[in-house]
């Protein structure tokens, strides 16, 4: 598994929560690396749910205080890459 | 404008949403936020005539200013699906107040060991209404809490522990990293697409819950 496998699947699962969010554009949202929770339109739930969806997907462990410190899906790529012992 | 005599309450304005992009503020909730400071202000000297503008900063709170000072009323938005919401309140030290909704979905919320910790995962699963129905009304209050908590919060709203829950109540009490303690009301509301948790924070040094005057607006 390499970290752009860890961003596609994240991406998709973000793509889906935000639609069921009622975000407009989810499906041609560009989410980037440094994109921040506000940048997606503020819906932090719909990221918590991707991310442990990709979580349970990938059948990873993720440190829980790691995650409630990520600021971007750079940060949250971060520890996924740790977690699964990514170069 | 000098705040004389100001109506304690914290003032909730609900409108239906509108698709927008994600990044862009919701132009709903500006909408319910220029509503809910009008009545904060309403009975103030010079209310009406008030020159209202809404800023919101990457990584920061919502700021209403009016007439230019930014330090008269407190605000906070919110925005799901098929609803905005906000509410204002006139400010006083120590005081804040956070808003959030989320429409009534599925989630995975219930098992969800990021966003919960196991004593909340427990106390979500003894919920009379069932972990995933309580799951997502507790997000909504960890939200609201995150918000009101502004300018000191945890890094996430998952930080904000739940430590009671009562639906049927309406009641919730929350905890943050710091050990403040505060109180939020949590309600199931209808929206034109299906129904959605409504939750209110408030953060009083006083501890003194300012009631809670909601109104529905139309688009």
């Amino acid at each position: 598994m390499t970290r752009d496998e860890v961003f596609r699947a994240f991406e998709t699962n973000l793509r889906a929560q935000l639609a069921q969010a009622g975000v407009a554009n989810a499906g041609s949202l560009r989410i980037l690396g440094s994109s921040t929770p506000r940048d997606l339109g503020g819906h932090s739930l719909a990221i918590m749910e991707a991310i442990n969806l990709t979580a349970r997907q990938l059948r990873v462990d993720l440190p829980r205080e790691d995650i409630l410190r990520t600021r971007t899906i750079d940060d949250v790529l971060n520890v996924f890459a740790r977690a699964l012992h990514l170069p | 404008m000098t705040p004389a005599r100001p109506r304690a309450g914290l003032h909730l304005v609900i409108v239906p949403n509108w698709p927008s992009p994600a990044g862009a503020p919701s132009a709903a909730g500006q909408r319910a936020a220029r509503l809910a400071v009008r009545r904060a202000l309403a009975g103030l000297p010079g209310a009406a005539h008030a020159r209202i503008e809404l800023a919101n900063a990457p990584g920061s709170a919502p700021v209403a200013r009016v007439d230019g000072a930014a330090d008269l009323v407190g605000v906070s938005i919110t925005h799901s699906a098929g609803l905005a919401a906000a509410c204002a309140w006139l400010a006083a030290p120590g005081y804040a107040a956070g808003i959030d909704i989320e429409r009534v979905r599925p989630t995975g919320l219930a098992e969800n060991t990021i966003a919960f910790t196991e004593p909340e995962l427990a106390l979500l699963a003894a919920a009379p209404e069932g972990a995933a129905t309580a799951a997502l009304a507790a997000w909504t209050v960890k939200e609201a809490v995150w918000k009101a908590l502004w300018p000191a919060q945890p890094p996430a709203p998952g930080s904000i522990e739940l430590r009671a829950l009562s639906l049927a109540a309406g009641r919730a009490l929350a905890e943050a990293g710091s050990g403040v303690r505060v109180h939020a009301r949590v309600r199931r509301i209808d929206g034109p697409d299906g129904q959605y948790w409504l939750a209110v924070a408030q953060l009083g040094l006083s501890g003194v819950w300012r009631p809670v005057r909601c109104v529905r607006a139309r688009t």
